[in-house]
């Protein structure tokens, strides 16, 4: 996953970076290649990877006396 | 696509209970999953055992009934003004098999039997239902997930 990450899209030359992505074998070398989802390949049979973020929660708890 | 999380009313009180009574979140012992929620029904914030009203993925095809065990933490505290711990995990990842399955709702929840009465922490929203094809071997990464405290005192 964080190979595919490192590279380069084959429809936008993009970076994949942390961004859901698809991956297919070239047909002629054999070679992986990797997809952004939203460059949209045309072929449905690709293998897709879903990366989601999940932001970070705050919790505070205040102690209050004197009152 | 990241996602905002959704606090649940126990969370609080796993929190304030701490580890010492072996009943609240104990982040450097307890056992800590990411589970996985359909999109029929909506976990209620005021659910406090996994998955509550919640609806868990069916058992097989890439997803294993109570989801992945949270692995990899590093925490840390520090400061005696403000005291603070933050857990960070390795990240949690599905790869669909067989028929593949769909969800809506990420859960972040206790499993440490002591913290039945306050197991539930946070769920995040997907915001739609997702569909992993087991046919392709569709992954999902769950990344970015931490989790801090913060606890300080005020003379008023």
């Amino acid at each position: 996953m964080k190979i595919a990450q490192s590279t380069d899209c084959e429809g936008c030359g993009q970076r994949i970076g942390n961004e859901d992505f698809l991956l297919a074998t070239d047909g002629i070398s054999g070679k992986v290649v990797a997809f952004h989802k939203r460059c949209n390949p045309a072929d449905p049979d690709l293998q897709r990877h879903y990366s989601v973020s999940l932001t970070p929660a705050q919790f505070a708890t205040t102690l209050n006396w004197g009152r | 696509m990241a996602l905002s999380p959704n606090k649940y009313n126990s969370t609080v009180q796993a929190l304030a209970r701490g580890g010492a009574s072996g009943t609240g979140l104990l982040l450097n012992a307890d056992t800590l999953k990411m589970g996985l929620c359909t999109a029929a029904t909506v976990p209620a914030a005021a659910d406090t055992t996994f998955p509550g009203t919640g609806t868990q993925v069916a058992n097989g095809n890439g997803y294993t009934t109570g989801g992945v065990s949270l692995t990899g933490a590093t925490s840390n505290s520090g400061g005696t003004e403000t005291l603070k711990t933050t857990a960070n995990f390795a990240n949690p990842t599905w790869t669909a098999s067989a028929a593949g399955f769909s969800l809506r709702y990420f859960v972040f929840y206790d499993s440490t039997a002591a913290a039945a009465v306050c197991q539930n922490l946070l769920f995040w929203d997907y915001g739609s239902t997702l569909t992993l094809s087991g046919a392709n071997g569709d992954t999902l990464d769950l990344s970015g997930s931490n989790f801090n405290t913060t606890g300080w005192a005020t003379l008023v």
